[in-house]
């Protein structure tokens, strides 16, 4: 049985309010140790997967088991899994180290082993010398490291975080990120996160869930699925990326008048659904840009200067080629030695990697 | 344009002296008829007269041949009754609002209790009447107990699940997940945070339930007397002064509650003029 297996496995899991189909039997593994995210934009299901994970909302159909145990039907307080909220959740009228004592206390531990595992736990999360505050005298980010520690203290077969570092502010958030990867691989703890930052869910994740309108678009590794998306849902949600309309052509893509070829390995798409109009998905970083014309008319495609945005360590160029608009990242040392980067200069740009998408009525 | 120099930007978060007189038009309005009553209790004439005497012979009346001590009792201790009751009952009420009731149910819920504030106590009263003797209860304690009740509950469900819905429900979620029931979770987290609204909704309710002069009226045993009964009897026949004894004993229990209250920390407990945290 599949379900013995470690970690947790959720089986065809179906969920509406009404008549919103809100979860579309979705289906998946995380094998024990591993930190996968669940990254989508509102409304995709995420946070109700999570609920359902954790048992605050009963399922419509499916399966969830954990450590090989069924928990379908079990109540929230039976299934051993540890929390951590957008809002930290922190119970307000008790202190630091009540907090974190509840899930000890909850499971009947003698006052000197909660005392003994709290300090253990607080010093995980780096932060001594707040036993005896209240959450309302500490900061967000100290505050979101006690949700932590409450979280993991009753040693929980699973860590679930919903959106966890939303409500931290920019540095803190970088900040309590890196811990997060560091505890999570300290206690090798199975971990979800829900998130709708990409930047978050790629950095933090072994393996990266794109949920939209309640399914799994795509799963994989964070650059796997970062380098090569299924579909322009996934590509644009991931990050920044170009989408160029191009004629397929034998070996050859046609863009507009030019054609160029682009040599194996460069590209990365089934070879079957490569016929007619596709999408070349292009990150801006995928894209080397150099002044002046292009010599090898096969291996890349002249364009125009539009314009170039100062963005401190990088500068976006966006360039016109046949018509369509290409972003181009380049290092602000480079475009910025020379006075020739001027709108209306003439460059030709190589593709590093790219991918075909069908396109889709979307964006056509 | 030409600006007048004598129109000059006034700060918006300034305090204009009309508002201000207009407070003190409305507390002298609240407060000298208090005043009055405790300088009358304490002089000697029966007819509230002056030249003012002090004497403290009302208070010594008040206890002695007064016959106000057994109405106040009675009062005193229906609203206590009433008032840890609807405590009870507007609490459960208010987390199965905040919590489990739908749309439709917990909507229709709230405009019963809200009628039951809006809708004048005199008609209240005599419908409740009505009732009372079709059911055969009439008037006793008993029907002026469920009156009461249904007069109060609206106040602490109001009150306490004001404060309900402004707490995480991730708390009870947090707790959930590490381990308590729905029960101790309600005990150990939302128990202890809704206690100031509780405390303050039991004390309206105690209060409404004390002053509820038409609901007791239509309710009330013929020979039961309340202190509102009572009072309304000694004006029509006329009364002394040890009546404003009392009502100075009153509101010195009152005021001495307020302060306890302030001691406690639930000075922000969701009581009417008490700063919202």
């Amino acid at each position: 049985m599949s379900d013995l297996a470690d970690g947790l496995r959720i089986e065809a899991v179906r969920k509406s309010f009404g008549a919103t189909e809100v979860l579309k039997d979705i289906t998946l593994h995380v094998p024990r140790g591993e930190f996968h995210t669940l990254l989508g934009p509102s409304g995709s299901g995420k946070t109700t997967l999570l609920k359902i994970v954790a048992g605050f909302t009963p399922t419509d159909g499916g399966k969830v088991a954990l450590a090989g145990r069924r928990i379908t039907d079990e109540p929230p307080e039976h299934r051993n899994i540890g929390v951590v909220f957008q809002h930290y959740a922190l119970f307000p009228h008790m202190t630091v180290v009540e907090n974190i004592a509840f899930g000890l206390k909850m499971r009947g531990a003698p006052k000197r082993e909660r005392l003994e595992r709290v300090a253990e736990v607080l010093r995980l999360v780096r932060l001594t010398g707040f036993d005896h505050r209240r959450p309302a005298a500490l900061s967000g980010g100290q505050q979101q490291r006690v949700a932590l520690a409450r979280a993991l203290v009753i040693r929980p077969e699973l860590l679930l975080l919903d959106e966890p570092l939303s409500a931290l502010d920019r540095k803190v958030r970088q900040e309590v990120r890196e811990e997060l990867k560091r505890i999570q691989a300290e206690t090798g703890v199975t971990t979800v996160m829900v998130t709708h930052d990409q930047e978050e869910a790629l950095f933090l994740a072994d393996r990266v869930l794109v949920l939209e309108s309640g399914s799994v678009r795509q799963q994989g590794a964070p650059a796997d699925i970062y380098r090569n998306p299924v579909d322009e849902f996934v590509a644009g949600f991931l990050g920044a990326i170009n989408l160029l309309k191009v004629t397929v052509d034998g070996e050859f893509l046609r863009i507009g008048a030019q054609r160029f070829a682009l040599s194996a390995g460069q590209i990365e798409a089934p070879a079957a659904a490569c016929r007619g109009v596709m999408h070349l998905a292009v990150r801006p970083e995928q894209v080397i840009v150099e002044l002046g014309h292009c010599e090898s008319p096969a291996g890349c495609v002249n364009g125009r200067l539009i314009a170039t945005e100062f963005g401190g360590p990088i500068v976006t160029l966006r360039v016109d080629v046949e018509g369509q608009e290409i972003s181009v990242l380049a290092l602000s040392p480079d475009v910025l030695s020379s006075d020739s980067w001027q709108p209306g200069a003439p460059v030709w740009l190589r593709i590093r990697q790219a991918r075909l998408l069908a396109a889709t009525a979307l964006t056509q | 344009m030409s600006a007048s120099p004598k129109r000059r930007l006034r700060d918006a978060e300034a305090v204009s002296p009309f508002m201000v007189a207009m407070l003190g038009l409305c507390l002298a309005i609240l407060f000298v008829p208090l005043v009055i009553i405790i300088f009358l209790s304490f002089n000697a004439s029966p007819y509230g007269t002056l030249p003012f005497e002090g004497t403290l012979k009302w208070y010594v009346a008040l206890f002695t041949t007064s016959n106000l001590l057994g109405p106040t009792l009675l009062s005193l201790e229906i609203s206590a009754l009433v008032a840890l009751n609807a405590a009870l009952f507007g609490t459960m009420a208010a987390v199965w609002l905040d919590r489990r009731a739908l749309r439709f149910g917990g909507g229709l819920f709230r405009i019963g209790l809200l009628s039951a504030i809006t809708v004048p106590w005199l008609i209240l009263g005599l419908a409740m009447l009505l009732v009372m003797n079709a059911i055969g209860l009439g008037r006793s304690l008993v029907s002026i107990y469920l009156g009461l009740l249904a007069t109060t509950l609206p106040y602490v469900v109001f009150i306490v699940v004001a404060r309900l819905q402004s707490l995480d429900h991730d708390l009870d979620h947090a707790a959930r997940s590490l381990g308590a029931s729905p029960f101790t979770s309600f005990l150990r987290i939302s128990a202890p945070l809704l206690l100031p609204s509780i405390v303050s909704g039991t004390l309206i309710a105690f209060m409404v339930s004390f002053n509820n002069f038409l609901i007791q009226y239509f309710l009330a045993p013929f020979g039961v007397q309340t202190l509102p009964l009572k009072i309304y009897t000694l004006i029509r026949v006329g009364y002394l002064p040890d009546l404003n004894a009392l009502a100075t004993i009153i509101v010195l229990v009152t005021c001495l509650l307020i302060a306890v209250l302030h001691w406690l920390g639930l000075r922000n407990a969701g009581l009417p003029g008490g700063a919202t945290p």
